[in-house]
């Protein structure tokens, strides 16, 4: 008995008129969808991806790092200064940060041992970055609303993974 | 059909020598099944931490059975088990009398079954406390034994599959029966959506175990690819360009289970079946283009991230036809609502919660907000556990043809319910709290998250109980179940014009004999078990224990030659060479002249492992003059090109004297073939001598930079397939000198002619990359920095 239920011939079948309709809407929404994808970065050249491959010197950056830290941890940052932070496990260079509302500021971002995420969280708010080591990403951040937000790590790190919080102070 | 209830396992000698398909399929499923139960213990140990028990496991335990629970279901659990059915079923769906090779069969399951029990008594021996995905430099730095083990368990069953899914494939191309032809309307759509998982497990596993290879290189003998001047973004793209196609790998059989079931019980042929069938290869294919969109929020460029977001969301694509093919299928149907039904109605429903997380997830936007977090989870089980949902339903349908008896309906039922309640109010707070931001893998976490993390512990024990009920209902049926009234059609889909299985082409039994074409072979049982012992031995060796390493390893070599000598040499091969002027004369006869074939998609899989080691080259390099702005590295000379020059001669030359070897052999002229083929063997010989001489005098160590140790990876993995080689051709000659090569063992010869090409020609890419720097010059001809 043929495993087939109908003759071979059914290959050979047409395409009904609401086929042709059903697969020129496909089409034309494939087609709609695709364009405004590609066009994307022409549309909205500002989206920065934060990454910058360069030579990275872990110890030399963890000096900048605690550097920044020590004289900006916990004191608002004036605008026009460049913000430095190093991922280790389980902790980040700078415990609070305080930062002034509707402000660019410019973040370095390195891990100093194994991958970490770089995730925002708070007011309604997330965002992450995948920290790889051995790069220093530079990237510029604005925050357009006030209130306390908290950097976490989201990529697992090892043991304390969990435990790795600074604060992110926002001002008016 | 009454050796269908011959109880096998019953005796450890016929479970051991088993090399029947539906033995092995049965083996395949027990298996996969204490797999799942191990992780799934491993998940609810972690969900009662995460929920209402704080402090029952160790943060080390905690993070070592995320790993496991991850590895144990997506490699496993779930392709095994599917490969279980399929060894079960596919032969009968398309009508072959066993698998193509049923002793080989044999072997996958049971390097599978000994890569299983590796990866749990990782469990004993250590931790490795990871995540699935096993990224460096965590899986560099963690100097713990558990990390090897879990790493050597995922090379094994990466082996095992490979050759499982050729060996399926060489089935579904050559066995069978004529009423089954090789179209999209007359292949059982099970079949196709099969056909597409294989080519899958042949293209994407290879890089994984070259990968896995990678990382034990820099763990023990401290090469540099992943860390120092290497870069650990190579290690996401390795791993995901084998870990998308290995969910697709997963979840479509379980589409094709669905495409069988759902016609039969809607008692309607299934609506757009060559759609259906298509797709699927369509969905295989682009899941090849799709890896960067795990990464998109590491530091790749704006425009690799855009063109993989397409080919992400493009994969919806064939899936919706699919899905509204399905549903047109039960349109107007007389849908009978039993336990495989509602399975798979439940598959279709939750894996289109599971589908569009997904394609939300790909868009580059919003996977910045949730990348990480717990929406990815909720995405991704909501696409597993439909999986599982398809299975049990193929398990079901098929369990009144494995067994002869029928289920509980009502308790299988009961156990449907638990599941479907289970998964749904497990899973669904999870997509709240990854918008909530809260990441994954945290073994303690802010009280924000406490409520919903409580709630989907709550449903956990509705899962735990509906596999509870599972297992009783399973159980309890095959020894007391109700008999099937009609064992060849149980679920009446003949009547419908749609049966479950083909007739069967080929009759081998001998007379009512007892020498059947499965004839029971306990050979593959003992290599495949000792195959962990292998790999242990290499981990010594890794380790500066060579007395031990090189005996464990000497000793699978002598089990495989043992095997290689019953088989071709020994008496054996004149009673199967007997026979085969008898019943199996004509099926012997297709079988010879495909070696040939089976050998070239083997080379396919082996081409893919170079194409990872030469890429794993090019991305390091563009790394490395990004960051440092030199190639070679500083402090690096590189290797000297003239001895290898006439290392070369003598490689290539053996290629023409195997091709004349082999024309000899077509014209009969055994003596002339015998010489030049061990004419090949000594220049084979002179080129892995010259390589070791090379390796002694240059200097250059594995921990030199990125440049030694890509060095020592490619030219080592090409001397690795020189002996191979070497090995094919001693096995030749050996078969020859016994006067078992006659020119029915054609296929072997021209196996071993063209394997040995293959190797020949990576060695022109091995010349020109690593050695003579094409790229390079490329590179400067076109005016980059490389």
């Amino acid at each position: 008995m043929p495993l087939i239920p109908k003759p071979v011939e059914e290959w050979y079948k047409e395409f009904s008129k609401q086929e042709k309709i059903w697969i020129a809407i496909a089409l034309a929404v494939a087609i709609i969808l695709a364009a405004t994808t590609l066009s994307w970065p022409l549309i909205d050249p500002k989206h920065e991806v934060p990454s910058s491959a360069r030579e990275f010197n872990p110890t030399a950056y963890k000096e900048i790092a605690n550097n920044f830290s020590s004289i900006y941890n916990g004191k608002l940052v004036p605008p026009n200064t460049d913000i430095y932070i190093a991922a280790q496990q389980y902790f980040w260079s700078i415990s609070t940060l305080v930062l002034k509302k509707g402000v660019d500021y410019r973040f370095h971002l390195g891990s100093l041992d194994v991958i970490h995420g770089f995730t925002i969280v708070g007011n309604g708010t997330v965002y992450s970055i995948m920290v790889m080591p051995g790069m220093e990403y530079v990237f510029t951040m604005n925050f357009k609303n006030a209130g306390t937000y908290y950097v976490i790590c989201s990529e697992y790190c090892g043991y304390g993974h969990g435990s790795m919080r600074m604060v992110i102070e926002v001002v008016a | 059909m009454e050796h269908e209830d011959f109880k096998f396992y019953k005796n450890w000698r016929t479970l051991l020598s088993t090399t029947r398909h539906t033995e092995i399929g049965i083996l395949y499923l027990w298996t996969a099944f204490i797999n799942l139960l191990l992780a799934g213990s491993s998940a609810a140990i972690m969900r009662l931490q995460l929920g209402g028990f704080e402090g029952i496991v160790t943060p080390d335990t905690y993070y070592t059975l995320v790993t496991l629970h991850g590895l144990a279901m997506l490699l496993f659990f779930v392709p095994p088990v599917f490969t279980g059915l399929a060894n079960y079923v596919l032969p009968k769906m398309i009508g072959a009398p066993d698998l193509y090779w049923p002793k080989i069969i044999a072997l996958a399951y049971w390097m599978f079954a000994s890569s299983s029990i590796m990866l749990w008594s990782s469990l004993l021996i250590g931790h490795a406390p990871l995540g699935w995905t096993l990224y460096p430099p965590n899986s560099i730095i963690i100097p713990d034994p558990g990390v090897d083990i879990v790493i050597m368990a995922v090379v094994l069953v990466g082996i095992s599959t490979v050759i499982s899914a050729i060996n399926f494939l060489m089935t579904i191309l050559r066995l069978r029966h004529p009423s089954v032809k090789f179209t999209l309307s007359s292949l059982p759509l099970f079949v196709w959506a099969f056909l597409a998982t294989i080519l899958l497990m042949i293209v994407a596993l290879p890089p994984l175990a070259i990968g896995g290879i990678m990382l034990l290189l820099e763990r023990h003998l401290h090469a540099d690819f992943f860390m120092g001047t290497g870069d650990a973004l190579l290690w996401p793209n390795v791993f995901w360009f084998f870990g998308h196609p290995e969910v697709y790998i997963l979840v479509l059989p379980a589409f094709g289970v669905v495409s069988e079931v759902i016609p039969r019980m809607a008692r309607r042929p299934i609506y757009g079946r060559r759609a259906i069938a298509l797709s699927s290869i369509l969905i295989a294919f682009i899941s090849y283009f799709v890896w960067i969109h795990h990464m998109f929020t590491t530091p790749t460029s704006l425009y690799i991230d855009i063109a993989f977001m397409v080919t992400t969301v493009a994969v919806a694509v064939p899936t919706g036809i699919k899905v509204f093919n399905w549903v047109a299928t039960l349109y107007k149907g007389r849908i009978r609502v039993c336990t495989p039904m509602v399975f798979s109605l439940a598959f279709v429903g939750v894996f289109i919660i599971g589908g569009i997380t997904g394609v939300w997830l790909a868009w580059i936007p919003f996977d910045y907000a949730v990348h990480g977090t717990y929406f990815v989870l909720a995405h991704f089980h909501f696409v597993v556990w439909p999986i599982v949902f398809a299975l049990l339903s193929g398990i079901y349908y098929y369990f009144p043809y494995m067994t002869g008896k029928m289920f509980h309906e009502k308790l299988s039922k009961v156990s449907f319910a638990l599941l479907l309640i289970g998964v749904l109010g497990t899973y669904l707070p999870w997509i709240e709290l990854g918008l909530m931001g809260m990441p994954r893998r945290y073994y303690e976490y802010p009280a924000e998250y406490g409520s919903l993390q409580d709630i989907s512990t709550f449903f956990t024990f509705f899962i735990v109980a509906g596999i509870l009920v599972f297992i009783v209902d399973i159980l309890t049926s095959i020894r007391s179940g109700k008999p099937v009234a009609d064992r060849e059609d149980p679920w009446g889909g003949g009547k419908l014009g749609m049966p479950d299985f083909a007739p069967v082409q080929h009759s081998l039994n001998l007379n009512g004999s007892a020498f059947q074409y499965h004839y029971p072979h306990p050979r593959p049982a003992i290599v495949g078990l000792f195959s962990s012992v292998a790999m242990i031995g290499g981990y010594l060796i890794l380790n500066g224990v060579y007395s031990l390493g090189i005996m464990l390893i000497a000793i699978f070599i002598v089990l495989l030659a043992e095997w290689f000598d019953f088989d071709y040499l020994g008496k054996f091969s004149t009673l199967a060479r007997y026979l085969s002027e008898f019943t199996l004369e004509k099926l012997e006869r297709a079988r010879r002249s495909d070696a040939l074939i089976a050998v070239l998609w083997f080379i396919f899989s082996e081409a893919m492992i170079f194409g990872t080691a030469f890429t794993a080259y090019m991305f390091l390099r563009a790394s490395y003059v990004a960051r440092f702005g030199t190639w070679p590295p500083i402090g690096v000379t590189p290797v000297e090109t003239t001895p290898v020059i006439i290392n070369s001669i003598f490689l290539f030359s053996s290629s023409f004297t195997i091709q004349l070897a082999y024309s000899y052999y077509t014209k009969k002229d055994y003596t002339k073939f015998l010489v030049l083929l061990n004419l090949t063997t000594i220049l084979g010989i002179i080129f892995i001598t010259g390589q070791i001489r090379e390796y002694l005098t240059s200097g250059l160590a594995i921990s030199n930079t990125i440049y030694g140790s890509t060095f020592y990876l490619i030219t080592g993995l090409h001397g690795f397939h020189v002996i191979m080689g070497l090995i094919f051709m001693a096995l030749v000659t050996a078969a020859a000198l016994k006067g078992t090569l006659g020119f029915e063992r054609k296929g072997f010869v021209e196996a071993a002619t063209i394997y040995w090409h293959f190797v020949d020609i990576v060695w022109i890419f091995v010349l020109a990359i690593v050695y003579f720097n094409l790229a390079g010059i490329i590179a400067a001809y076109c005016g980059i920095h490389f």
